[in-house]
């Protein structure tokens, strides 16, 4: 004879019914669960693999702190950079132009020049390793090389473009551009046609992120200074810390150190609606997918109280052979506890086999469908990214089995008050 | 005479029903001695069973007392209740009332595991119980697969083994054909003398009455020349 108490044995057995091993409004209650617990897993962990992979391509792209000089270009900023430097926080320190300008493609096969209107950025190709991932995310085939006249092109922008390594193009700066427009408006013909400059792609790079990969080129400092006209002055510095969360702190301290004439930016300012509004779609999200499990108890409370219709005699014989109240209830809630137990582990087993395999599975849907399910364009990544943390998995999973409890107890507790006489006459 | 181990005084019950006041018992009075066999006779309706499921603390009445060795049960709170049910008496009913979840030796061990007695213990004392009920090999069995005279004894084994002094049986005959009903009283009355128990049957059948020690009739709520 089994030696559990007799609360938990009965429960086991009424998850069992006589002519089969489990009973199918059991596997109903159970799938109901599990596929709340699996949804919510793999929604939240999605939203916290998109919020961390954007903060990793944001800081792989961008420094977490910059500094400029009030409305106006740096000149000093070599030694604005030995003082930044000075700071134990600081892991590096690279000076950097960035601005708009106009790119002409030099199709080699015929075909018509394409116009875009990228964002240039000029750094120095000895400093900008310690701030950016930038160096090293340049593809197989081409090399970071910036010397004389070459650029590196973001890989949808050369996509878009038709470009190669060894490719050239032309890039027009603001200023000239301005220069020429206010010579047609002042009615100047009589002054030299400024030519662009011409450059030869050395590089293409891929940080992974949409809006990067096809906005940006990088050249040398010296060919952006000279398109913006600003001699040995710079826009601003890039400033790597030990631990971009503490950009914050670190903010005040350089402000400290370098005084009012200077503007420092830490990159959640610069990216705040952005990353604001991941966090506020996480939490909304976790709201919204808690309902799924809350209709997913209802599940267990309509099971229950079916069952505890069904077993009305059952239960005032129980009650007249001396169980409790307590135990009574006890009965239907350890049965409930039974069905969340292996709802919420079906779940968290099913969610995280679905994250395992949901790229395979977006590929999959992609090719039957012909439909891009998780466009790059859209949502800036390639792959559908995903964080299982272990504190989402016990809120979710915990939560869970509260919610599916507190839906048993209703019948339960219905179970436990029945009149005793009424309960064994009941037919 | 031997003391009494139950007195019932001016019991009264009724029920509600719509808006009309069903009086069940009206004022019953009656003594049950320690160790004897009582019949309770009377028409369906005269109030057996009800008498029965007050003295068994399964309800309560409207007024009047229930004496269980000098303790008046009708003031017992619910805790109070719950043991008593589990630990001085024990309940047969017409329709067996196994639960089907369980072989024949879980229902018999039943009231004894809710009073958390360790299982080993509690099997020892259902075996010897089903052993003594004739079923000895049907202790595996579930209920559905046991006839209904076989469900009666386990039943009857379920409500000894607590060893509860006092036996409530609800028309334990009335779902059994006649011979096997008698066989089932026999059983009922001999286990009850070795173990010193008390037992009162309800019953309107007048050859289950014949077997008791004293027959006392149940008319319209009343007893009968009470």
């Amino acid at each position: 004879m089994s030696k559990l108490p007799f609360e938990l044995l009965l429960a086991l057995r009424y998850l069992r019914p006589r002519r089969s091993f489990v009973s199918i409004i059991t596997v109903i209650s159970i799938i109901g669960v599990a596929l709340g617990v699996a949804v919510l897993i793999i929604v939240i962990s999605v939203m916290s693999g998109f919020g961390h992979d954007l903060r990793e391509k944001i800081l792989g792209f961008n420094a977490p702190i910059v500094i400029g000089q009030n409305d106006k270009p740096m000149d000093n900023y070599e030694d604005v950079m030995r003082l930044v430097s000075s700071n134990r926080n600081v892991t590096g320190v690279a000076p950097f132009l960035l601005g708009p300008v106009l790119v002409e493609t030099q199709p080699t096969n015929g075909g018509n020049a394409l116009f875009t209107t990228p964002f240039i950025r000029g750094v120095d190709i000895n400093t900008e390793g310690s701030v950016s991932a930038l160096p090293r995310s340049v593809l197989p085939g081409g090399s970071f090389d910036l010397s004389g006249q070459s650029i590196v092109v973001g890989s949808i922008f050369a996509e878009q473009n038709g470009l190669d390594i060894g490719d050239h193009v032309s890039i027009y700066s603001p200023s000239e551009l301005k220069k020429m427009a206010e010579d047609v408006q002042h009615g100047r013909t009589n002054v030299e046609a400024i030519l662009p400059d011409d450059y030869t792609v050395t590089g293409i790079f891929d940080v992974g992120y949409y809006d990067y990969d096809a906005d940006f080129i990088a050249a040398s400092i010296e060919n952006v200074q000279d398109l913006y006209n600003l001699e040995d002055s710079v826009h601003g510095l890039s400033v790597q810390i030990r631990d971009p969360l503490q950009a914050g702190e670190v903010k005040h301290q350089l402000e400290d150190t370098l005084g009012p004439n200077y503007e420092i930016t830490t990159w959640e300012e610069q990216n705040r609606q952005l990353l604001g509004a991941i966090t506020v779609e996480k939490c909304l999200m976790y709201y919204i997918m808690f309902f799924i499990v809350v209709v997913a108890s209802f599940g267990i409370t309509c099971t229950q109280i079916t069952f505890v219709v069904m077993k009305t005699r059952e239960i005032g014989l129980m009650k007249a052979i001396g169980a409790s109240n307590y135990q009574v209830m006890l009965v239907f809630v350890l049965q409930s506890v039974v069905v969340s137990v292996f709802g919420v582990a079906s779940g968290l087993g099913l969610g995280l086999f679905a994250l395992y395999v949901r790229n395979d599975f977006l590929h999959f849907m992609n090719r039957l469908t012909g439909f891009e399910l998780f466009p790059a364009s859209i949502y800036g990544f390639s792959e559908l990214p995903a964080i299982v943390s272990p504190t989402d998995l016990i809120i979710i999973c915990g939560g869970s089995f509260v919610i599916c409890l507190l839906a048993a107890i209703l019948p339960a507790r219905h179970a436990s008050k029945m009149n005793t006489v009424e309960a064994l006459r009941y037919e | 005479m031997s003391e009494p181990l139950l007195s019932v005084r001016k019991l009264t019950k009724s029920y509600k029903i719509i808006k009309r006041t069903l009086e069940v018992l009206r004022g019953v009075d009656i003594e049950i001695v320690r160790g004897e066999f009582l019949a309770l006779r009377g028409a369906s309706g005269a109030g057996k069973s009800t008498l029965l499921h007050l003295i068994g603390g399964l309800d309560s009445p409207n007024s009047g007392e229930i004496i269980f060795e000098g303790k008046n049960i009708a003031q017992f709170s619910e805790t109070d209740l719950t043991h008593f049910r589990n630990r001085r008496v024990g309940f047969i009913f017409q329709s067996y009332h196994l639960l089907p979840e369980l072989n024949a030796l879980e229902n018999v061990c039943l009231p004894v595991r809710i009073a958390r007695l360790p299982a080993p213990d509690a099997e020892k004392r259902g075996s010897e119980l089903l052993e003594q009920v004739g079923l000895k090999d049907r202790m595996e069995h579930k209920p559905y697969e046991l006839s209904g005279g076989e469900q009666q004894r386990v039943a009857i084994a379920r409500a000894m083994i607590a060893e509860p002094e006092l036996i409530l049986a609800d028309e334990p005959t009335g779902n059994l054909d006649s011979h096997t009903g008698a066989e089932i009283i026999e059983l009922l009355k001999s286990l009850c003398v070795k173990r010193h128990t008390t037992l009162a049957i309800a019953t309107h059948d007048a050859k289950v009455a014949t077997c008791a020690q004293r027959v006392v009739e149940l008319v319209d709520g009343r007893i009968a020349g009470g």
